[in-house]
C-alpha cells in the first residue's frame, strides 16, 4: 500500500541505493541509515511501518542485537522487521529456519542478493500482516 | 608428580622412567615375592641335601636363617600392604610416599645383605662363591635408587663381607663351618693371603657392578631427559600451530565474506538494470556504482595480499633487511600530497632524526604501514584541516607520529580499531569508502618488527596514532653488497658519495627539510 514509512537500515551504500530504487517508485517513502545507533534512533523518533535490518552492520550480528532492542521497546515492538544478509550462506548458518523465535525476531528473512521481486513481495506481505493484527487485535 | 617443590623427591634418581618402574615395583611387591621364591629354593635346597649321601653336614643354624628369611619378609609383606594404600598409582605418588618407597626399599635391600651374609657365615664363610649373589642386589640398586644410596649399600655388603672373612680367620667368629656339607672346612678361611684376595674380588665386582650399571642409568636418564624435551617443544609447536590455523580460518571466513559484498552488490545492482527497476536513464549512474564497487573488491584483494604478504615474511625470513627512514618517510609523503592538496589539507613534514637512521622492517612493509596511516589521516580529515607526519628517535627507538584533525575515534573503539574489517560508525555514516584492513596492517607490521602502534583520540577534534620501532645498526657489509635473496631489500647502495657513511653518525642530525604549512 502506498504511503507507508520504510526504514532501511545496511552498512553497504548500494543496498540501501538499490532498495530505494526498489521502493520509492511504489509509492512507500524510504529512509536510509547506514549504522545501528542511527537505526535505533530513527525507528523510535519516526516510528516506521516497515523496518529493513542487514544482521551484519559495524560488528557480524549488530543488526541481531538492534532488533532485540527494538523488540524490547514497547512502542516498536509491532513494527515488523524484515531482516537481511548474506553472511547465512558464508557461515553454514540457515537463518532462514529461525525466523519468528528468540534468536530471530523477524517477520520475514531475505538473503542478498536482493531481487525487486523479492524484497517487494516480502514488505506486502509483512505490511499486510501488520495491518491484519493491528485491526483484528 | 611434582619434582620440583617437595624435597623428598631428592631421595630418588633424576629419571622419571626409572623412578616409576620402582615405585611400580614395589606396588606390586616384586621384592617381597622374589624373596619368597628365593627362601623356598633355598629350603628346598636343603631338604634335598639332607635327604642325599651325607646329609647331615648343616647346622641348625642355617634352618633358622632360612626359616628368618619367611619371617622378615612376611613383616616385608604387612608394611608393603600399609604402603600401598596410600598411592593409587606410580603418577601420582606424593612426597612422604616416595620418601617411605626409598626407605623401604633400602631397609630390604641391607637386611638381604645381611642375611645373605648369614647364610654364607654358616655354610663356608669366605670358601662359599655364593658370595657373587651380593652382585644381585648392586645391580637393582644402581639401576632404581641414587648413585650414593647404591654406594652405601655396595659398603654395607662390603664391610659384612669382610668383617665376616677377617673374623673367620683371626677366629674371633667361630666355629667355622664347610661350603660343602659332611666335608670338613679345608682352612683356606685362614688363609690370610685367600681370604683379603676374596675381599678384594668382591670389592672389585661391587665397584664394577655399580659403576657400570650406573653409567648406564644415568645415560638413559639422559635420553629420558631429551626425550621430554623434544616432546614439549613439539607440543609447544603444535599449540602454537593450531592457534595461527584458528585464526587464519576466522580471517579467511571473515574475509570471504567480506569479498562476497561488494559482489553481491554488484549482483543485486545488475538485478535491477535486467528487471527493470531502474529507467534507461537511472542505468548509467548504476553502471558506475557497479564500476565503483569492484575497483573497491580490487583494492580489498590488494590489501589482503599485503596482509598475507606481511604475515608470512615473518616465517620465511632469514636476514632481517634495513630501510632508510627518511627516504621512506619523504617517499610516503610526496605520494599523499596530492590527495592532501585535492582536499585543501595541510600535509606536514617534521623529522628530526639522523639522515642514516635505518629501522629493521623491508621497505615495502614500512611505506605500507606508515602510509596507511597517512590514508586515514587524509580520508577522514575534511578540507581545511591538518595531516602532520613527524619522526624522532627516542632511547633506541623510532617515534613516528601522524597527527590529524579529523573526525576522531569514539573511545569505547580505539582497542576494536586494529581488527581487520573494523569500520567505525562515523566513517560508514559518512560514507567514507575503506575496507577496514589498513590498521590491521599497521599493527601486524609494527609486531613483527617488536614494536608497537599507540593511538589516541577525542571524537570530533582529531586523532594521534604513535608507531615505535626499534632502530636497527649499520648494515653490515654482507648486507651492503646487496645479496640476491629477494627478501633483503637495502636502501641506499654503497659508495652513494655520503661523507657520513660510517663515521660520526651521531653528529650530523640531518633535520630534513621539514615541510610545515
Amino acid at each position: 500500500m502506498a504511503g507507508e514509512h520504510i526504514l532501511v537500515v545496511d552498512d553497504d551504500a548500494d543496498v540501501r541505493e538499490a532498495l530505494r530504487l526498489m521502493l520509492e517508485p511504489k509509492g512507500y517513502k524510504v529512509t536510509l541509515c547506514a549504522t545501528g545507533p542511527e537505526g535505533r534512533e530513527l525507528a523510535r523518533t519516526r516510528v516506521p511501518d516497515l523496518i529493513l535490518l542487514d544482521i551484519m552492520l559495524a560488528t557480524v550480528s549488530e543488526g541481531l542485537h538492534v532488533a532485540y532492542e527494538l523488540q524490547k521497546d514497547e512502542s516498536l515492538a509491532h513494527v515488523p522487521i524484515i531482516m537481511i544478509s548474506s553472511i547465512g550462506e558464508t557461515l553454514g548458518l540457515d537463518y532462514a529456519s529461525e525466523v519468528g523465535t528468540d534468536y530471530l525476531p523477524a517477520t520475514c528473512f531475505l538473503p542478498k542478493p536482493l531481487t525487486a521481486a523479492m524484497v517487494l513481495e516480502a514488505v506486502e506481505q509483512a505490511l499486510t500482516e501488520a495491518r491484519t493484527e493491528k485491526s483484528g487485535a | 608428580m611434582d619434582a620440583v617443590a617437595d624435597p623428598h623427591w631428592k631421595l630418588l634418581p633424576h629419571g622419571r622412567f626409572r623412578v616409576r618402574v620402582l615405585i611400580a615395583l614395589i606396588q606390586h611387591h616384586w621384592f617381597i615375592r622374589l624373596r619368597w621364591v628365593f627362601a623356598t629354593l633355598a629350603t628346598l635346597l636343603l631338604l634335598f641335601e639332607r635327604l642325599g649321601p651325607g646329609g647331615e653336614g648343616r647346622p641348625w643354624v642355617l634352618w633358622v636363617v632360612v626359616g628368618a628369611i619367611f619371617v622378615v619378609n612376611a613383616g616385608w609383606t604387612l608394611v608393603g600392604r600399609s604402603l600401598r594404600s596410600v598411592f593409587a598409582s606410580a603418577e601420582s605418588a606424593s612426597g612422604i610416599v616416595v620418601r617411605d618407597v626409598v626407605v623401604f626399599v633400602n631397609a630390604q635391600m641391607a637386611v638381604d645383605i645381611f642375611l645373605l651374609t648369614m647364610i654364607l657365615r654358616f655354610s663356608g664363610g669366605v670358601e662359599n662363591p655364593m658370595a657373587v649373589f651380593y652382585l644381585f642386589h648392586m645391580l637393582i640398586a644402581a639401576l632404581l635408587l641414587k648413585p650414593l644410596n647404591a654406594l652405601v649399600q655396595g659398603a654395607w655388603a662390603l664391610a659384612l663381607y669382610a668383617a665376616l672373612g677377617i673374623g673367620e680367620c683371626v677366629e674371633w667368629i667361630r666355629p667355622p663351618y664347610p661350603f660343602v656339607g659332611g666335608v670338613a672346612a679345608n682352612g683356606l678361611h685362614t688363609n690370610w693371603t685367600y681370604v683379603l684376595t676374596g675381599i678384594a674380588v668382591l670389592a672389585a665386582g661391587i665397584v664394577g657392578t655399580l659403576y657400570f650399571t650406573l653409567q648406564i642409568s644415568l645415560r638413559l636418564d639422559e635420553q629420558e631427559a631429551e626425550l621430554l624435551r623434544s616432546n614439549d617443544a613439539l607440543r609447544q609447536s603444535r599449540e602454537a600451530i593450531e592457534k595461527l590455523q584458528d585464526k587464519r580460518l576466522r580471517f579467511l571466513r571473515t574475509a570471504a565474506h567480506q569479498l562476497k559484498s561488494p559482489l553481491t552488490g554488484i549482483e543485486m545492482l545488475a538485478g535491477l538494470i535486467r528487471d527493470g527497476v531502474v529507467g534507461a536513464d537511472g542505468v548509467v549512474h548504476i553502471v558506475q556504482r557497479i564500476i565503483g564497487r569492484c575497483r573497491e573488491a580490487i583494492v580489498q584483494v590488494g590489501e589482503l595480499l599485503t596482509l598475507a604478504r606481511i604475515e608470512q615474511s615473518s616465517a620465511t625470513r632469514h636476514r632481517p633487511s634495513v630501510t632508510r627512514v627518511i627516504e621512506a618517510l619523504e617517499a610516503i609523503a610526496a605520494r599523499y600530497r596530492p590527495q592532501a592538496e585535492a582536499k585543501e589539507l595541510c600535509l606536514a613534514t617534521r623529522f628530526d632524526l639522523v639522515e642514516q637512521a635505518l629501522i629493521a622492517v623491508e621497505r615495502r612493509d614500512f611505506e605500507d604501514c606508515v602510509g596507511n596511516l597517512v590514508d586515514n589521516a587524509v580520508k577522514y580529515t575534511p578540507a581545511g584541516g591538518t595531516v602532520t607526519l613527524a619522526a624522532e628517535t627516542q632511547q633506541g627507538l623510532l617515534r613516528l607520529t601522524v597527527r590529524d584533525t579529523g573526525m576522531g575515534i569514539a573511545t569505547e573503539s580505539l582497542e576494536e580499531i586494529f581488527e581487520p574489517y573494523h569500520r567505525g560508525n562515523a566513517a560508514l555514516a559518512a560514507n567514507i569508502p575503506g575496507t577496514g584492513l589498513g590498521l590491521s596492517v599497521v599493527r601486524e607490521v609494527a609486531e613483527q618488527a617488536g614494536g608497537r602502534i599507540e593511538v589516541h583520540s577525542r571524537e570530533g577534534e582529531g586523532s594521534e596514532f604513535v608507531l615505535l620501532l626499534p632502530l636497527a645498526g649499520p648494515p653490515t657489509s654482507a648486507e651492503k653488497t646487496g645479496s640476491s635473496e629477494p627478501d633483503v631489500e637495502l636502501e641506499g647502495k654503497r659508495g652513494d658519495g655520503r661523507a657520513e657513511d660510517g663515521e660520526d653518525i651521531g653528529c650530523s642530525i640531518a633535520s630534513s627539510p621539514g615541510k610545515a604549512c
